[in-house]
């Protein structure tokens, strides 16, 4: 068996001279090997500051009785079990999943190594335990512009705050996701980061700030993570656990079942929601990393003529993907550059679109135009990867974009701005294809809340893009993804996707809980997914959605399904807004505020309320209405009507998809 | 020589309008709510019928119809409403008012009808109210423009050409009053008057009673020598007599119609089966 970085306590270098050792040695060698390392492992225990050291490590996969026996004799000797620092506890804040995932992947490696683990999101953790906790690992995304995610808000704040306990007893860790074209990248991780320090706990990993493709810098965190805590925990877990892993013990995959049934203790904190077994057991052939050529089946403009907006409707077949997902889920779809725009900048940077690059760290080799084409972002301008080209080309004016204090100024050129610009404004002409390459993030997926259930179109998925298009900069920009779709994608051509499961936004498990969803634009495709599965399922819940966009004849996406469904009575009611129909603007809050008695009415009925769509605009307005209607319907104050909204939200019954 | 023709009913069941004129209470139906129902742009289809007596007609923009359907979108549903006067004579300032809703509402075109009424195309049904209601404010109106009741009266449309075309022109605007549905229905629906309980239903439309006419009932009034209205395919036309320079009376003519069902040999149209003389006393 294989030991990998990622299923074992060694790094790359270890495992390979692992690899290449272990099958050499005879059962004899094995074996005095294994004493050895058992008595160099207690000997470096006692010679360490005591801390506490568990006699047994539980949930280890029995391993073969010889060494076993060996190693647990040699570690009988060493001190008592005191199980304080063997407690790791796991919190993570999570908006789309991604930081969830993570840390129940993390969790799991943790258990491996014969950890108790506490896993819980920061929405579900008692504050009040915190001041116990030995060992602390933070798993954290950063949403919008620099804030927590919705669930993270109120730990955020506790730690924060003047309750924030002091945490001189507590080691800890940070991992944080985000995105680089943000300009407060990895933000809530840093602040969590820096908080923790300041009230008194040991850092024992440094935070690893991850981009949008995270799943790299993530696992060597947590690789680091691990190897700090076995240091610092200084158990005889680690020669006992070594041998049984040297004795040939199964590697462990690593999505999976609990590591030695009963033996593991962990407290598993109410996870969010309804992470399913489904996803969890059947590890797909494709995935984020290896993804599914999709083909298309239908491709169709929803507006009318004449409107101000395109939007497709795009169908999908999965089949043959293995990809099980449900309504609330997203679609990643890796789009590929604007064949235009790569040849543009080829010429302005003077390469020969021919010419052959590395494009990766395994070495491997493409043409540039290839790779520009289907690998590399060249449309957004991120600090890291701008900063870098200043260096490169030595260019004082780019420079100056990054004199300190003076974070305005990149911001500033960025907005709007990609990296054609930047080769023109800078003169970055001649720079070699083969430094400046390297540098250049890979492209990103772009994600798509998927229109529709599983159950309705088994071998499929739906999907509601609108297309981007804009001026800027004296040039026309588009969205590479739905300028893609718009422009140049046609049924029987595929794209690669994978599926991205979203545990925070999901349809009440009970069918009959009434919803009220509120959707305008494009945020009204998951609603499309939920009614559709409401209808297979022959859900009797009460259904109420909120739409709207600019104008009715032309831009009311879906039209006659709702009217469909409004007959039929799977959807219950429905309320429009359509902005531009007439002088004075109106938007779905304005028609929530006109129904507030019956909306309230519902919400004490236990009516979950669903929020999709733009956040910067339309998420907050909704929130203040819903506060409003709260407020004046319940008769509460404005901190009760924000206690009432924050409890449904610990309910799972306010969730949000917004971007 | 007068002659006594019964003609026999026609043979089969009622058509389905009369059960939706019956069941709608004087021409109300559901329409109030209907208007204000954003999630379509059209009306349910009794509501469509009654729409007529108000003096709309639901149609849809043909050549987008199986483009829209592609896209998930119900028909590009808009309302053509007519504006009735007699004898086509409106005022200057109504006109200009007729000028500015077909731009605001409309399409931007303004049609002249056969009968001499005024045609808007391309209304939505958000915009049905404000039209309808400044048409109103004009002092003309959409009522009985269309459907089962006396339409649009015509007439010489200039009543300056001699005394007896501005007295025939007064006639021709009180026949038109006198046989205007009196429903209070068109004032709820459209200029927001205040529904009014009233048990004595038969009051509601003396001259129409519940169900109103069988079909659209058209009358012309001509001064000789000309015969620019077409008298004789009016179902009731009217022909002035002209004495010592008086109006004396009108020759009546009756049983005119352009209405035929296409291949149905039993409807046909005529000109007029009878006539008689009124006097002014009449």
């Amino acid at each position: 068996m294989q030991l990998l970085v990622t299923n074992s306590p060694f790094n790359e270098e270890q495992t390979e001279l692992l690899n290449r050792l272990l099958p050499q040695l005879t059962e004899s060698q094995r074996l005095w090997l294994s004493g050895y390392l058992t008595a160099y492992g207690s000997l470096a225990a006692f010679a360490a500051a005591p801390s506490g050291t568990p006699a047994q490590t539980p949930g280890l996969p029995s391993a073969p009785a010889a060494s076993a026996t060996g190693a647990a004799s040699l570690a009988a000797p060493v001190s008592a079990p005191q199980p304080v620092s063997n407690e790791v506890t796991v919190l993570y804040g999570s908006q789309t999943g991604n930081a969830q995932r993570l840390a129940k992947s993390f969790s799991e490696k943790l258990k491996q190594h014969g950890f108790q683990v506490e896993l819980s999101s920061m929405s579900d953790y008692k504050t009040n335990q915190l001041k116990k906790v030995r060992n602390l690992f933070i798993l954290v995304s950063t949403h919008g512009e620099g804030d927590p995610p919705d669930s993270a808000i109120s730990f955020y704040e506790f730690l924060h705050g003047k309750k924030a306990p002091k945490l001189e007893g507590t080691r800890f860790s940070v991992l944080s996701l985000g995105d680089s074209s943000y300009e407060f990248f990895c933000k809530t991780g840093k602040d969590f980061d820096k908080r923790l320090e300041e009230l008194g706990a040991q850092r024992i990993a440094p935070r690893v700030d991850c981009d949008v493709d995270y799943d790299e810098p993530a696992a060597e965190w947590m690789e680091q993570a691990i190897q700090a805590l076995l240091g610092a925990s200084q158990s005889s877990a680690v020669p006992a656990e070594a041998a049984a892993a040297l004795a040939g013990a199964a590697v462990l995959p690593q999505v999976s079942v609990p590591v030695g049934g009963a033996a593991a203790v962990a407290t598993v904190a109410a996870v969010a929601g309804t992470a399913t077994a489904v996803v969890e057991k059947a590890a797909p052939a494709y995935s984020r990393t290896n993804p599914f050529q999709a083909e298309v089946l239908e491709n169709l403009n929803l507006n009318g003529r004449g409107s101000t907006q395109e939007t497709h409707h795009l169908e999908l077949s999965l089949e043959g993907s293995g990809f099980q997902f449900e309504p609330g889920d997203c679609l990643g779809i890796f789009p590929q550059n604007h064949p235009e725009l790569v040849d543009e900048l080829i010429a302005e940077l003077g390469w020969n679109p021919e010419q052959l690059v590395v494009v990766n760290k395994q070495g491997e080799e493409r043409p540039i135009r290839d790779a520009l084409l289907n690998q590399f972002e060249i449309t957004v301008l991120t600090k890291p990867v701008v900063e870098q080209l200043a260096n490169l080309s030595g260019n004082s004016g780019l420079k100056e974009l990054f004199a300190p204090g003076q974070e305005h100024r990149f911001r500033e050129y960025a907005n709007g701005r990609d990296l054609l610009d930047l080769v023109r404004d800078y003169s970055l002409r001649g720079l070699p294809a083969s430094d400046l390459i390297p540098l250049l993030r890979k492209i990103p997926a772009r994600l798509y809340s998927i229109a529709s259930s599983q159950l309705a179109y088994p071998d499929e998925a739906h999907l509601t893009i609108r297309t981007v298009r804009y001026e800027a900069h004296g040039r026309t920009r588009y969205g590479v993804c739905s300028s893609l779709i718009a422009d140049r994608v046609q049924p029987g051509d595929t794209l690669p996707v994978y599926v991205h499961h979203n545990p925070n936004f999901k349809l009440p498990s009970d069918s009959g809980t009434p919803i009220i969803m509120i959707g305008p634009g494009t945020g009204v495709a998951p609603f499309r997914a939920f009614l559709q599965e409401r209808e297979e399922i022959g859900a009797d819940g009460k259904a109420w959605l909120f739409f709207g966009d600019r104008n009715f004849l032309t831009d009311f996406l879906y039209q006659v399904e709702w009217q469909r469904w409004l007959k039929d009575g799977v959807l219950t009611r429905m309320d429009v807004a359509f902005s531009r129909d007439r002088k004075e603007k109106v938007y779905v809050q304005h028609r929530m505020l006109e129904k507030s008695r019956e909306l309230f009415r519902w919400l004490e009925d236990g009516a979950s309320v669903y929020v999709c769509g733009d956040e910067k605009h339309m998420a907050h307005d909704v929130h203040k209405a819903l506060l409003s209607i709260i407020a004046r319907e319940g008769g509460l104050n404005e901190e009760a009507a924000e206690a009432y909204l924050s409890d449904m939200q610990k309910q799972k019954r306010y969730q949000r998809d917004v971007y | 020589m007068a002659e006594n023709r019964t003609i026999p009913a026609q043979a089969g069941p009622p058509s389905d309008v009369e059960r939706i004129k019956r069941e709608s209470n004087y021409l109300r139906g559901t329409l109030a709510e209907s208007l204000l129902d954003e999630i379509t742009g059209g009306l349910p289809h009794d509501d469509e019928r009654l729409m007529k007596f108000h003096g709309s007609y639901q149609q849809d923009d043909r050549d987008l119809r199986n483009e829209r359907a592609k896209q998930k979108l119900e028909p590009a549903y808009q309302f053509m409403v007519r504006v009735r006067a007699p004898g086509g004579v409106v005022t200057p300032e109504q006109w200009l008012v007729l000028d500015r809703l077909a731009q605001e509402y409309g399409n931007g075109t303004l049609r002249l009808t056969t009968r001499q009424s005024f045609q808007f195309h391309g209304v939505l049904k958000r915009n049905l109210k404000p039209t309808i209601r400044a048409v109103n404010e004009v002092l003309l109106t959409t009522l009985a423009a269309c459907g089962d009741v006396n339409r649009n009266v015509m007439c010489n449309p200039n009543p300056y050409q001699s005394d007896i075309h501005a007295e025939v022109y007064q006639w021709a605007a009180k026949l038109s009053e006198h046989l205007a549905p009196k429903t209070k229905a068109y004032h709820e629906i459209w200029l927001d008057e205040e529904k009014v309980a009233d048990s004595r239903g038969e009051e509601e439309e003396p001259i129409y009673g519940p169900v109103y006419l069988p079909r659209k009932f058209k009358i012309g009034i001509a001064v000789p020598p000309s015969n620019d209205i077409d008298v004789f395919s009016q179902d009731i036309g009217f022909i002035a007599i002209v004495e010592d320079g008086k109006l004396a009376g009108f020759n009546v003519a009756a049983g005119g119609g352009m209405g035929m069902t296409h291949g149905d040999p039993t409807t046909y149209r005529s000109l007029r089966a009878s006539s008689a003389f009124a006097g002014r006393s009449s």
